[in-house]
């Protein structure tokens, strides 16, 4: 069928920030699903909270709203649009449960609404736990025991009968959330109420604990005509029991034969089938290791993190053919976009291996409990690929910016055997380390499987590693095993240091097709991946497409991680398309499927490999590019700025010799001086005793973190020498290769600029301001554009010193610079020659496109030929408040205190015409329930207490109870504000904070603590115990003083205007 | 497979058009001369050997891994292998499955099936694509002192009478356990999936040597035939096509596919063309156009039918990436044969025949 013609006007719902298990794969599925709809002609309606998103881009649709995705905005959205159709499955779970929620109140069906991609009866029948059991046993497939309950003493009760361990899942949670394994009755109690209590329907699924089993995944796609398609089968190398999003995963499947196969691919059709989805769908399954059976795990009737995975694996674009399907195409009519001469019906062959490997945030939050289980704690993926399982998993090792470029974990070594094959019976983010360390000593292949549950298939692979390594450190390899190793994926760099000897004779890679059907058709859009063979598809592809145009390559920012998100993938995507539009051709080099910089058809040609040095090398021989972009791909792009320079590679932009003076602090000071912009005092230290005597020479409090940072990585500020000396520590485990640096730190107003310069001029599109005074992460700050409070003097100090400091780097291109306004003077704090985090949102707002300014300037435009004068760009009409996301409900014993080190996993945006119109909007998007009534909690470090008053004194005007531990309820009561006193968590195990916090009378906590991090500490605890119960817990007096004034305004979201953004 | 490649003899491939690959031996020693064909099935290596329709292959495997599960008796698609080469980028040595009973090597080496590995197979794949399937000589022999005579050798090469040589010689009879009727099978390669599906089905089978005469099968009272799958050209099977001839007079109705389906068209006045690289794999997505439904089927040969009179039968299903013919609804019995292997998801060809039956 064609496009059905009662389809004119789409709305299409998005998914929010970014948070754990709901990343960046939905800007990739919703960017595609917008741009085939416009592609059809049809004009689009996006609403969508998360302002670093493509999707949100003004090509991408004829409306777009960035506002709180609630119930009632989509409602309004809805009357104001008037849309005739409505596409729930590319949203994530957040577009799928706000579209069942509009059509199950009949809103859809009173306004004339179609739900397109799923239906209500579908998406009930995969979601609703009981639903999905009673289809199963319709058609026969089997789950695994399991019953759904809406107490905790039924849950109790079910798992006397199925006996422990059992797993709970709540219904209707993204990535897990609240879920878990229990072993005893004791640990139920807990994991159900918190299930119970996260469900929005309160309901959890207690079910028979199948851990062990191999974990087997499904993509397909059906139509509305009933075709059903296969795209992909993967299999996870970590068996059940740890979620997929946190295992490492291979395409195609490996270890199953033809017959298991074939029975869990017939399962899959069937449900797909029996759902009656129509777009794409994920079936996950448990497969016995040892007999014939299996049980449906899950299904998800929309587009997913595995089907961005497939996607990528396969080069068959789901999201895209998804879409078209919703919009009344089926699967016979869809053109192949990547062979461009066969249709979509039919099913990818893959002649290579695909490895994903998650990304977890461990390496920031240090205190996190690692344990993986079935609730997903990765904040992205990278994606390898290799002709061989061996050479990917090496391809993903040094993808995931661990500093790795082998299995061999360095403090593992330390490790006696006993403790070796004690840590094996974890399943944690370091496991596969351990394993290989485990092989590496001569333990077992069957005796790592016993414990672990990995497939035998998988060590034995890994063993031809360990066996490799063994032969590489005797030395003297000869030219064939030299290949072999390539072939298994090591870098020469790895090789030279693993044998000790120079390669007598370096190759370089070459590079293969992803092309959907293993060569049997050519292919028109392929991709690339490096491998060691005689054949370079790249090199023929590029000498049999001549275009003549400038050759430019583009790095991405890999992998998703806290301090490194969406943002830098907006920025790579729009820099290619400014190059396109210039006349370019373009080549993008990424390593993350979720991303669309890793859309075959976003550059000319894709290259889906590691960015490291001899990687990007290789790349760089067979392309020979007239330019490299590195400064959109965020820090990972950074690094290879010096190695790119030394191998004679033409950079754009700003210069390798400016970025280093930026990150280099003496030379950061030089610079400073020549310019003559003051900056807090400090200096650069590589021990502790250097760390103690520059403490005392500045005077606490000071902020120390390492150089070459992003995102305020391992960034502290520290009071006293014993969070010095407990500082050094943690930085002193890893390798010291760059300093730590020492700063005085001022408390003052933060605030933060991007700028556009061409070495000569500089452009300033806005100013932003931060609500949470210096010392909190400019990415965990609220964010306010235009400055609110900033006085004409100190603004006009800022634009000169963003002119001094940008001409005097020569900057080309983008540059970031933070500023703190302490007592009337603007110190700099620090300077990025890059994109930056808000660039995305500032070019929303003030509808400077900055990228894309930035990219014709480091062709050769200036400010003045685009038309551009420089200085400050006019103020928008509008103000915008970001508002960061935070993933901590996922993130066990993690401290969810705000401070230099970024923890938010994403953002959102309030845009409205006054500053407390934009601030509710923000805090609403952001998840903020701004009750009005109720109780606060206030426990806050002895510095904060003068403040904390007139804090107090505006939850107390509002009605709110005041509860406080003793300390700050005697202050509190002695100015006259009624506290009731909460006794500590040691004075009486009965009734005390956590108590109170559970009680559920309270709606705010405000807690700052002078020290915090560890988990044991009881400011901690009463902020997990915040996090448990959902409770808006603010750790910075400004947030929570900002909060006062919002719920102290008359107006509700409801009597705010929605803004449409490409109005602007 | 070790990693240390060195420690396995080269082996060579040498396609009739000269071009020559060298890589690594496994499997049984020696040389194979047979037309190279891929294979995009991500899994199945040890069905593809033994499947009678790759009699005279040289299997080209585009997966770069096999014998990852290692192989066992439940999966033989006949008694032995057909193919005598086998050519892949990787293999496993230490396989792992529950039903594992031996690894790929060593079953190469029993079914004197000569392996190649190490080899850039989709450089391989990419050359059979642009340049058709064409005869390959996989060897462990050294190939370059003797490279032209090999050449002339590969020119010279015909697979033969592949019918002959994988057909039954006598008529066997297989009973299903709880059998409610009979079907005919012609052995022009019939595999084990198919009788285990006909048994399924509650049908006792009859093997019938190909050149089973049209009034021997009479005799019978069959209530169906089945012409399967086989191997080799099907314009040169002349005389099993004039057996077909008869078979209409016979009054039952037929079910055929692959080889079955082009020789039952070719006894009806049609033709059969050689497509550049034909329809291996796992992926052929067929348009039923009496449904209007895709199905995506699994196909294993190099010829298309053509010419077919409409008044002898309809195209009922044809390729929806190059159109080519892929099933034929006749009209005087009614008799469906098809060009791929029935079975796909969504599509119960062979079910509802033996079924009407």
């Amino acid at each position: 069928m064609p496009l059905r013609q009662d389809i004119k006007k789409v709305l299409v719902i998005g998914s929010g920030p970014i948070i754990i298990g709901q990343a960046a794969e939905f800007d990739y599925a919703g960017t595609q699903a917008c741009r085939a709809l416009k592609q059809e002609g049809l004009q689009v309606v996006l609403i969508n909270s998360n302002p670093a998103t493509i999707m949100t881009d003004k090509a991408m649709a004829d409306t777009i709203y960035i506002e709180p995705l609630t119930l009632d905005v989509v409602k309004r959205v809805i009357e104001m649009e008037k849309p005739d159709s409505i596409l729930s499955t590319l949203g994530g779970q957040t577009g799928l449960t706000l579209s069942m929620q509009l059509a199950e109140e009949g809103f859809l069906d009173a306004h004339g609404v179609k739900l397109l991609g799923a239906r209500p009866d579908t998406i009930h029948k995969a979601e609703d736990r009981q639903a999905f059991k009673d289809t199963m046993e319709k058609i026969g497939e089997p789950c695994i025991p399991s019953k759904v309950v809406e107490t905790v003493e039924d849950a109790m009760e079910f798992a006397k009968v199925i006996e422990y361990p059992v797993i709970i899942r709540p219904a209707f949670t993204m990535g897990g959330t609240g879920g878990g394994i229990a072993h005893t009755p004791e640990e139920l109690h807990e994991i159900a109420t918190n299930g119970l209590r996260l469900s929005p329907i309160t309901q959890i699924l207690v079910e028979k604990n199948i851990s062990g089993w191999k974990e087997i995944e499904f993509e397909v796609i059906r139509d509305s005509k009933g075709n059903v398609i296969t795209v992909c089968s993967m299999e996870n190398v970590d068996p059940v029991g740890v979620h997929t999003g946190d295992s490492i995963v291979v395409a195609p499947a490996v270890t199953l034969t033809p017959p298991e196969y074939a029975m869990l691919r017939t399962a899959a059709l069937n449900i797909v089938s029996e759902l009656g989805v129509e777009g794409g769908c994920n079936c996950q399954f448990a497969m016995h290791p040892e007999r014939m059976e299996y049980a449906v795990i899950e299904v998800n009737p929309r587009v997913s993190r595995s089907s961005a995975l497939a996607s990528k694996a396969t080069g068959y674009p789901i999201a895209k053919v998804a879409t078209r399907i919703a919009i009344g195409y089926s699967l016979d009519e869809i053109v192949n976009a990547v062979t461009g001469n066969t249709f979509a019906c039919f099913e990818p062959s893959i002649d290579y291996m695909v490895v994903k490997f998650p990304k977890w945030p461990f390496d920031k939050f240090v205190y996190a409990k690692r344990t993986l289980g079935t609730q997903m704690k990765a904040t992205g993926e990278v994606m390898s690929i290799g002709t061989s399982f061996e050479q990917a998993m090496m391809k993903a090792v040094r993808s995931i910016e661990l500093s790795l470029d082998t299995f061999n974990l360095p403090k593992l070594a330390a490790l006696s055997d006993a403790e070796i094959i004690e840590k094996l019976h974890e399943a944690d983010d370091e496991r596969i380390f351990v394993v290989y360390e485990a092989l590496k000593r001569g333990v077992s292949v069957d005796k790592i499987h016993a414990l672990t549950m990995i497939d035998e298939w998988f060590l034995s692979k890994l063993c031809n590693l360990v066996e490799m390594e063994k032969r590489m450190a005797r030395g003297g390899l000869t030219d064939e095993e030299y290949l072999t190793a390539k072939k298994l994926g090591y870098p020469d760099s790895t090789i030279e240091r693993l044998t000790g000897e120079k390669i007598a004779h370096p190759r370089h890679s070459v590079f293969k097709m992803v092309d959907t059907c293993a060569a049997e058709f050519s292919a028109d859009t392929p991709y690339f991946y490096s491998t060691f063979d005689d054949e370079n598809e790249a090199a023929e592809f590029i000498e049999q497409h001549p275009t003549g145009k400038k050759k430019i390559m583009v790095f991405g920012s890999g992998p998703i991680r806290i301090g490194q998100g969406i943002e830098f993938d907006y920025c790579c995507v729009h820099c290619v398309w400014a190059l396109k539009a210039a006349g370019c051709e373009t080549v993008l080099v990424n390593n993350n499927p979720e991303t669309v910089s890793t859309d075959f058809d976003t550059g000319d040609r894709l290259y889906f490999d590691p960015l490291t040095r001899e990687d990007v090398a290789s790349i760089i021989e067979t392309e020979k590019p007239d330019g490299v972009v590195v400064q959109f791909g965020g820090q990972t792009a950074i690094k290879l700025t010096k190695y790119l320079k030394d191998m004679g590679v033409n950079i754009l932009g700003t210069s390798p010799d400016s970025i280093d003076m930026a990150e280099d602090r003496e030379r950061f000071d030089e610079l400073l001086e020549r310019c003559g912009i003051p900056r807090p005092q400090g200096c650069t230290v590589f021990t502790e005793a250097e760390a103690l005597e520059a403490a005392e020479k500045l005077g606490y409090p000071v902020l120390m973190r390492p150089s070459y940072v992003l995102g305020g990585q391992n960034m502290i500020i520290a009071h006293s020498d014993a969070d010095i000396i407990e500082y050094m520590k943690i930085i002193t485990a890893h390798e010291l290769e760059n300093p730590v640096l020492i700063d005085k730190y001022m408390m003052g107003t933060e605030v933060e600029v991007d700028a556009i310069c061409d070495g000569k001029d500089f452009l300033i599109p806005g100013i932003m301001e931060h609500i949470e005074r210096a010392g909190v992460h400019s990415g965990d700050s609220i964010s306010v554009y235009p400055a609110q409070t900033l006085s004409d003097k100190v603004k006009q100090t800022i634009i000169d010193y963003t002119g001094r400091l940008a001409r005097e780097l020569k900057v080309v291109g983008l540059v970031n610079i933070q500023y703190v306004v302490y007592r009337g003077e603007v110190y700099v704090i620090e300077v990025n020659p890059r994109s930056s985090r808000t660039v995305p949102y500032i070019s929303k707002v003030t509808g400077v496109e900055m990228v894309d300014v930035a990219t014709k300037i480091m062709l050769g435009e200036t400010l003045e030929s685009l038309g551009y004068r420089g200085g400050l760009y006019p103020e928008a009409g509008y103000i915008a408040v970001k508002v960061p996301v935070f993933s901590f409900e996922k993130l066990h014993d993690v401290d969810t205190h705000l401070g230099p080190e970024m923890k938010s996993t994403g953002e959102v945006l309030g845009i409205a015409k006054t500053f407390k119109e934009a601030l509710l909007k923000g805090l609403t998007a952001a998840g903020y329930r701004l009750k009005k009534q109720g109780g606060v909690f206030i426990s806050v470090r002895d510095t904060d207490k003068k403040e904390i008053v007139s804090v107090a004194q505006k939850f107390s005007d509002l009605g709110f109870d005041i509860y406080a531990t003793s300390g700050t309820a005697s202050l509190l009561n002695r100015n006259m504000i009624a506290t009731s006193t909460v006794r500590k968590i040691s004075e009486d195990p009965d009734s005390n904070v956590l108590t109170l916090l559970e009680s559920g009378k309270i709606d705010y906590v405000i807690s700052t603590s002078a020290k915090g991090r560890m988990p044991a500490r009881d400011s901690v605890k009463i902020r997990r115990k915040a996090v448990e119960r959902s409770i808006a817990c603010l750790t910075s007096l400004d947030t929570a003083n900002a909060l006062a004034d919002c719920l102290a305004m008359k107006e509700t979201i409801a009597d705010v205007p929605l803004v449409d953004i490409t109005k602007i | 497979m070790s990693i240390w490649m060195e420690e396995s003899k080269a082996a060579y491939l040498l396609l009739s058009d000269g071009t020559l690959f060298t890589g690594r031996h496994f499997g049984a020693e020696g040389t194979y001369i047979g037309e190279a064909m891929f294979t995009t099935a991500m899994v199945g290596y040890q069905e593809a050997l033994t499947d009678p329709s790759n009699y005279g292959s040289v299997i080209v495997q585009t997966f770069p891994l096999a014998g990852n599960y290692g192989v066992n008796a439940a999966q033989m698609e006949s008694s032995r292998a057909w193919a005598g080469a086998f050519v892949v980028r990787e293999w496993c040595d230490a396989p792992s499955s529950f039903r594992c009973e031996g690894d790929l090597d060593t079953f190469l080496k029993e079914q004197n099936v000569v392996g190649l590995y190490d080899i850039d197979t989709r450089h391989l794949t990419r050359h059979l694509r642009d340049h058709g399937s064409m005869p390959a000589m996989v060897t462990t022999q050294d190939v370059f002192a003797t490279k032209d005579t090999l050449l002339q050798q590969l020119a010279a090469w015909k697979v033969g009478d592949a019918l002959r040589a994988v057909s039954c010689r006598e008529m066997k009879c297989m009973p299903a356990s709880d059998a409610k009727k009979v079907v005919a099978v012609y052995d022009y390669g019939c595999t084990n999936s198919l009788i285990n599906r006909l048994h399924a089905l509650d049908c006792d089978v009859v093997l019938l040597p190909w050149d089973t005469k049209a009034a021997d099968l009479a005799a019978l009272s069959v209530k169906g035939v089945i012409l399967p799958h086989g191997a080799g050209d099907p314009e040169s099977y002349g005389e099993a096509v004039k057996i077909l001839k008869g078979l209409d007079a016979v009054g039952v109705p037929v079910f055929g596919y692959g080889l079955g389906h082009q020789l039952y068209a070719l006894a009806h006045g049609a033709h059969c063309e050689k497509l550049k690289y034909g329809h291996h794999g796992g992926s052929q997505p067929v348009l039923d156009l009496r449904t209007n439904r895709t199905y995506v089927t699994t196909q294993n040969h190099s010829y298309t039918v053509t010419g077919i009179s409409p008044d002898v039968a309809e195209v009922c299903f044809k390729n929806a990436n190059d159109g080519t013919c892929e099933g034929l609804l006749y009209k005087n019995v009614s008799s469906l044969t098809v060009e791929f292997t029935p079975g796909a998801y969504g599509e119960t060809l062979l079910e509802d025949f033996v079924r009407g039956l």
